[in-house]
Formats: C-alpha cells, structure tokens, sequence
C-alpha cells in the first residue's frame, strides 16, 4: 500500500510556492526578493520531481535540470545588476526606485522612524596602576 | 446554495485545513519586520499550530512507516526554513535558511527516487547560488536598523494574497486527491497481498490449495463489486460521484478473472491487485494523451497499460535505480537541443556577468 500519496508532495511544492510569494511582495531588500523567488522555483522543482516519480517516467527530472541551469543564470546576471543598484543610491531598499512605479499609484512613504541603533555597552577601560609615563625628548622627536 | 455548500465545505469538513491558513496568515502577518514589532514568539507559536492543524487536515495517513515519517519531517523543516527566510531582518540569516530549504526539498528528492536531482540542487543551489549571495550581501552592507531591513511592504495585503493561493491550492488538492470512500478498495488490496504472501510462503497440499482458490473466487467478486461502485456514474444527482479513471478496467479484469482458467488463477489476482493498486494511486491524475513526445528513453509513456509496466511494491511505477545513468541518457537523446541550448545560455549568462561587472569598476574608478 501506497502511504506516500502525491498530493503530499504536491502540498509542500504548494507551500513553498505561497511563502516565496510573500516574501517576494513583502520584503523590501532586493535580495530578499531575490531569495523568495528562488524558495518559488525549489516548489515548482518538488511539484515536477513528484509527478516523474508518481507517472514513473524521467521527463520531470529533465526538466528540473533546466530549471536549476535557468536559476543559476538568473542568479548571477541578477547579482551583477543588484551590486550596480547599489551604487547608484548606496542601500537595497527596492524603494528607493519609486519612480519607475506606474502614473496613478501614490508613492509609499515611510512615516514612522525607524528604531534607533542599539549602542553597545562601552568598551571597558582599565583603572591606571600608577603614572603614565611622560616620554622623553627622544622619543616624541622622531 | 452555492455558497451554503462553499461555507460547509471549508468550515464543516475541512476545518483542520482552514483553520490552519487562517493561524498562517496571522502568524506570518505578525512575524514580518516591521518598526515595533511584536514579540517573535507569538508568531512562531501560531505558525507551529498551524503547521500540525495542516498535518492533520491534509495529510492523514494509516499506516505511519518510516517512509511517513521521513517525509514529515523534510517538509516540515522546509516550511519552517521557507517561514524563517521570508521573516528575517538579517539578510545572512535569510540566506542560511535558505539552505535548509534546498537541503529538505534535497531529502524530499530522495524519497521520489531522484539522487541526482538531489545532489545537483545541493550543489547548485546551496554550494553556489547562496555562496554568491554572501558575497554581494558582504559587498552591499547596510548599517544595522535599515529601511531595507527592517520595514516590509505592505504586509497585511502581501500576506492576504499569498494565503488565498495557499488556500486555493490546498482545497483543490484536497478535493481532488482525497475523494470519499476508498476504504473498501484499501481492505480488498490488503487481503489479496495477504493471499499472495501466503502462496509464495509454502507449497501448499491440494486441500490448502483448494480453500485458497475458493478464496480467491470470493476475493474477485468482491474487487468486482467495489470496482462497480467506483466507476463513474453519470447522471446521478444525489450523491457525489467519486469515479476513478481505470475503474472500469478493474471491474472487467474482475469478470474475466471469474471465469479464467483455474491452473491460471494465481497470476489473474496478481494482475488484480496491480490494476487496484493503480486504481488507488490515480485520483486527480489527468489521463496522459495518447501521443507523447519523447522516446522510450525517457521512460514508458504515462498512458501504458497496467499489464506492461513493472510495479513496485507501493504500486507506483518502479523507477530506475541507476538514475543517473538513465537521466544522461534521457537528456541527451530526447532532450538534446534543449541541452544544448542550456549551455549557450549558461555561457552568455557568464559573458554577461562579466561585462556589467567590469563596466561596473570602469565607471567607479
């Protein structure tokens, strides 16, 4: 008996899917997005590997394989062109790049500040044992 | 009436399931960067109840092997991974995550007989991909509460819309993978496998041998009548028709099983079982078309008939064990120009990495 039907397979492709979608619309780092568009093609991957393994043929795996050929590309030229984003304004933030946004939409505006960053305790100092020395006029004429 | 029956359907039958997407919704909702967030804990505590409400709606099983657990386990790594990356404010953490959804979706390729699929996504994805990432994240800091970091993008609406496919997706599953009464298919394969173990066990003395082929007489009656219920009714309104493809191919083994030669009769509830097991896996399966595009090299078409293909012991197709060897030949007979086409691709890509980054460092310097 089967206990391994493919719908569960298909459900956990399904999830992936969904969570990358999220955070490919949520995220506001560029490589964020980046990396939930990826978690994307891991579901469409597991989706075609179960359904190879459930008709018994190899065409899905093929097809994985060049779906992870095509990832890798898309990873690098994306790389390339995010570190040159970067350049430009100096951060990721996706929206900082507003103005390609469509006519009608209004802007997103950030109204609350940020939280300030957490400083650190203070480096500990030493108590001084004893004088400092005062260096000599050979040591401070060099 | 339409949205009576859509209400009992998700909140009457389903509830585990919907339950469980509402609970993801919040929790992710809650768990996405924002200036004041709320503490993590919360969110984490309701996305670990929605994962087991989502078990239990949607992933019933009855017989929990080490098959079952291995795969909950992979798949719950991978959505608690997938979870993690999209709700971390630390790009490197949201990386590392990253990895161990490419390792659990590496063991979930192992379970469907995919080593090399495996280690090809371990490599690429994990080795290469993620290695790349760090680089640029190292390249491109950000000084630590930052806008890309900490704020999202509309994180109601985004979530919102992500868990509406979610809920498509489950609901269609569950609706066309689970369908009602195959209980009865279930007991009618267990006892034939019980039978068959017996036969292989022993030699059995004529006496023995006649009991086991009155039962088996018996057995085919039953497959007949279960294979009669399952067939696709048509013009019935009053029940839901739960019809499986193949149903009406084991009702007319049944029949000739019936009436087959009894010196034969071992290898007809051979072929029974094997059509039933079939019949079992084939819910929401769309019939393959006659035609397919791809040789024999690829494996048998999805349309062979029971009789011509070799089962493994779950009824499933059996796969090759050599994968690798049988993938290479599969790709570079039928799939050769995409092969080819896959490595012009992957060297344009490097020519084009190149140039924008060295156009990159002229305009900097």
């Amino acid at each position: 008996m089967n206990t391994l039907p493919l719908h569960h397979f298909l459900a956990v492709g399904g999830v992936l899917f969904a969570l990358g979608l999220i955070g490919f619309m949520a995220r506001r780092n560029i490589i964020l997005m980046f990396l939930s568009a990826e978690m994307m093609l891991q579901g469409v991957a597991i989706n075609l590997v179960a359904f190879a393994r459930y008709h018994g043929n190899l065409q899905g795996q093929s097809f994985t394989l060049f779906l992870l050929t095509v990832a890798a590309c898309e990873a690098a030229i994306a790389m390339a062109l995010f570190l040159m984003l970067y350049r430009s304004r100096k951060s990721l933030d996706v929206s900082l790049w507003q103005e390609l946004r469509e006519p009608g939409q209004p802007p997103t505006l950030d109204e609350e500040p940020l939280p300030p960053e957490p400083t650190g305790e203070p480096l500990p100092r030493l108590t001084p044992a004893g004088r400092e020395p005062q260096p000599t006029e050979e040591e401070t004429h060099v | 009436m339409l949205l009576n029956r859509a209400a009992n359907y998700l909140f009457v039958e389903n509830w585990p399931l919907s339950a469980a997407l509402v609970l993801g919704l919040i929790s992710i909702y809650l768990l996405l960067p924002r200036t004041h967030r709320v503490p993590p804990w919360i969110g984490a505590v309701l996305g670990g109840l929605a994962l087991v409400l989502a078990g239990v709606g949607l992933l019933r099983a009855e017989v929990f092997t080490a098959q079952t657990l291995l795969f909950d386990s992979f798949a719950a790594v991978a959505v608690i991974s997938g979870t993690m990356l999209i709700t971390q404010s630390n790009p490197v953490h949201a990386a590392l995550s990253f990895v161990l959804v490419v390792m659990s979706t590496g063991g979930l390729f192992l379970l469907l007989a995919a080593p090399f699929i495996a280690a090809a996504t371990l490599v690429v994805y994990a080795g290469a991909i993620i290695v790349t990432f760090l680089f640029v994240i190292m390249l491109a800091q950000q000084v630590s509460p930052s806008n890309a970091n900490d704020r999202s993008r509309e994180p109601l609406l985004s979530a919102l819309a992500g868990f509406v496919l979610l809920a498509a997706i489950l609901l269609v599953l569950r609706a066309s993978y689970v369908p009602a009464d195959l209980k009865p298919l279930d007991g009618v394969i267990v006892k034939a496998n019980k039978l068959l173990h017996r036969l292989d066990a022993v030699d059995l003395d004529p006496a023995a041998e006649k009991e086991a082929a009155a039962e088996f007489q018996q057995l085919a009656e039953e497959f007949k009548t279960v294979a009669e219920e399952l067939v696709p009714k048509s013009a019935d309104e009053s029940k839901p028709s739960v019809g499986l493809p193949l149903a009406g191919t084991l009702r007319n083994e049944a029949e000739n099983a019936l009436v087959a030669d009894p010196q034969t009769w071992p290898q007809s509830l051979e072929r029974l079982r094997d059509t039933a097991l079939r019949v079992r896996n084939s819910p929401g399966m769309l019939t393959p078309p006659p035609y397919l595009a791809t040789s024999a090299l690829s494996g048998p078409p999805s349309n062979t008939p029971v009789s011509e293909r070799r089962l493994d012991r779950f009824g499933l197709p059996a796969m090759p064990a050599a994968n690798s060897a049988y993938l290479g030949r599969s790709l570079f007979t039928d799939n050769l120009l995409a092969i080819e086409i896959a490595g012009f691709l992957l060297l344009v890509a490097t020519i084009g990495a190149i140039v924008i980054a060295t156009r990159r460092a002229e305009r900097a310097g």
